[in-house]
């Protein structure tokens, strides 16, 4: 019974978690020294990110941390058959080993990625963060400028160099460098625990208005159950979320809607109950 | 009147499936909206609306009473006309080209029609008039007017629902129909190159062709077919007098455009025939493919086990369903040719 409690109250957080789209942490890193970590990497270390579909220009990485220990591996996989190491390339910043050891929460992949000036990184989500498994991934800027446009669910996010973001990146978000300097961020993906929670907005009182304790939670399928419900009597919502015949799209729609109206689910969640969904389609015939 | 639904609930919705939960009689709906059933079968036209990520996710389930509500409120179009056949014998011809006419709506072998007719197998105390009800509200619940174009309705039965014959008569006594059937050998052959669900024993329950699971499953395989093949052109035979039209094989396509139309009741002008020929000219199953006849074929291609099976059990039957349609057009001719 105890861990089913703290589960809930996990995709409790989660959910709260999820319905804030970005969020700064206290905490200010300089800039100035982590640019000192990087001029110890060299020119021809940066490779190209993996997702060559999504960018116009120029968008570069090196891992300091990354599954298997390979600087080149930009892939920061969820379910990596090896575990997550530092990279030959940490032990040349110390600045970043020393931010490091200030996140008191297991770390996955550690990057510096680089988009080019004049770059831009088409709309995208990131599909590698498992929510389910509370990853959480941090954004802390290094090189940027005011013409850099970071949009996340079509809002502007304004991150200065130095900050530290948590940034909901499952959400469509796009970038675009239209500065003549390269911008370089230290991403940190890491797993959720107390004292990473401790840190974000977890407290209804400062930061949200219709956050609920954890026992008024009723689980995700619950809740994208009686959206479910609500949507079959609601003909306008209907024809709206019939919209998009696309899969990502529509899961989008329905997360928005499922928001609006106040049902608290995932992407995750209405992904899984598509699955579920076609699966029982599939399996109709049996008794 | 208290209401289960809200009939503007249900607008463009259509029954997908006729399923039983904890022993009560349930529908599932699925969105259609204006989509026409366009292909051969309506479990593809449902299946195209599955892939829809609404459709799949919003699924709604109602108890059977909402059909009859639904009925009420939206009785739909009444069938213009049936199609039994002894499957393989040219009847998703027969559909197609039926809907080759863009206001003739066919549903093709529905399964929540077929589940509904099989319904007593699940609720051995099923009345037979219940099960006309719940069919009457199936079958109106199908027949709604999806684009507002649509203005005759056809069903094409499975071919084991030919065994339903006179109920779905009592449940429908005025609505014309046609048995379609063809050469025995040449429906076993194509039924053992690819075996149809009553063709396997235990695939449709086994009292279905009045066998127990024992006889069905010690008989040979072609000697099973054989039989199911004979119980169903028995029962098409047996009331062919009653509203029905005989169809063989070998008439298609032209029967089609010549007699059929004319016998439900379609007047249809030279472009509308034109429209219907030239379904004939694809095949109905494959429309890539253009429809020819392939009787040499599939004779050529029969063992002696059917052949010997087909004598035995079928050939008796289909020379009774060959001299009762030759009879027939001799009585009440349809079309003479002159006209």
């Amino acid at each position: 019974m105890n861990d089913s409690h703290i589960n809930s109250r996990d995709i409790a957080i989660k959910r709260q978690l999820k319905m804030i789209s970005s969020f700064k942490l206290p905490f200010y890193f300089d800039p100035g020294l982590l640019q000192s970590d990087l001029d110890q990497i060299g020119p021809d270390e940066w490779v190209a990110h993996f997702n060559q579909d999504y960018f116009e220009g120029e968008w570069t990485g090196v891992a300091l941390r990354s599954s298997g220990g390979d600087p080149r591996q930009l892939y920061s996989q969820t379910k990596a058959e090896n575990s997550f190491t530092d990279t030959p390339i940490l032990e040349r910043c110390p600045r970043v080993r020393e931010i490091l050891t200030i996140f008191q929460c297991p770390l996955l992949s550690v990057r510096f990625l680089k988009l080019a000036a004049g770059s831009l990184i088409r709309e995208h989500r990131d599909y590698d963060l498992g929510f389910e498994e509370c990853q959480l991934r941090l954004h802390i800027p290094v090189t940027t400028n005011p013409d850099v446009q970071f949009f996340l669910d079509a809002h502007r996010i304004d991150m200065r160099a130095g900050e530290c973001w948590y940034l909901d990146l499952g959400l469509p978000h796009w970038i675009e460098n239209r500065s003549a300097t390269d911008r370089i961020h230290l991403v940190i993906d890491c797993e959720l625990n107390e004292w990473l929670r401790g840190l974000l907005p977890a407290d209804a009182s400062s930061k949200r208005e219709s956050i609920k304790s954890d026992t008024e939670y009723s689980s995700a399928p619950e809740e994208l159950e009686r959206f479910r419900q609500a949507v079959l009597s609601d003909l306008k919502l209907q024809e709206r979320l019939r919209e998009t015949a696309d899969r990502e799209s529509f899961i989008r729609l329905l997360v928005g809607e499922g928001q609006r109206l106040g049902y608290c689910f995932t992407g995750a969640d209405a992904d899984n109950a598509l699955r579920a969904a076609q699966q029982a389609w599939f399996e109709r015939w049996i008794d | 009147m208290d209401r289960l639904i809200d009939a503007d609930l249900l607008e463009g919705w259509i029954p997908a499936r006729f399923y039983w939960r904890e022993g009560k009689p349930m529908v599932d709906w699925c969105y259609l909206g204006r989509e026409r059933f366009e292909a051969a079968f309506f479990e593809q036209t449902i299946g195209k609306c599955m892939a829809q990520p609404f459709n799949l996710l919003f699924r709604q389930q109602t108890p059977i009473e909402v059909l009859k509500e639904w009925h009420e409120v939206r009785p739909g179009l009444k069938p213009t006309g049936f199609i039994f056949h002894m499957s393989r014998s040219g009847s998703t011809l027969v559909s197609r080209m039926l809907a080759a006419i863009p206001t003739n709506v066919v549903i093709s072998e529905a399964a929540p029609i077929d589940a509904t007719l099989r319904a007593q197998f699940k609720s051995p105390e099923l009345s037979d008039d219940r099960r006309i009800s719940w069919l009457r509200w199936m079958v109106s619940a199908l027949a709604q007017r999806w684009r507002g174009e649509e203005q005759h309705f056809f069903i094409k039965f499975d071919a084991w629902n030919t065994l339903e014959l006179p109920l779905i008569r009592r449940a429908f006594p005025e609505v014309p129909w046609v048995f379609v059937y063809r050469d025995p050998v040449e429906v076993m052959v194509s039924q053992f190159n690819q075996r149809g669900a009553h063709m396997i024993p235990g695939v449709l329950p086994f009292g279905l062709f009045g066998m127990d699971m024992e006889t069905a499953t010690s008989l040979p395989p072609e000697e099973y077919c054989a039989k199911v093949l004979a119980m169903i052109c028995k029962v098409a035979l047996q009331h062919s007098g009653e509203g029905g039209r005989l169809v063989n094989y070998r008439q298609l396509p032209e029967v089609v455009p010549e007699s059929l139309l004319k016998f439900f009741g379609l007047h249809c002008s030279d472009s509308e025939l034109e429209t219907v020929r030239a379904a004939a000219k694809r095949d109905a199953k494959n429309p890539v493919f253009t429809f020819q006849s392939d009787s040499q074929k599939k004779r050529e291609r029969a063992t002696n086990a059917i052949h010997e099976a087909a004598a035995k059990w079928l050939y008796p039957v289909y020379e009774e369903l060959e001299a009762a349609r030759q009879a027939h057009r001799a009585i009440q001719p349809q079309y003479s040719p002159g006209q």
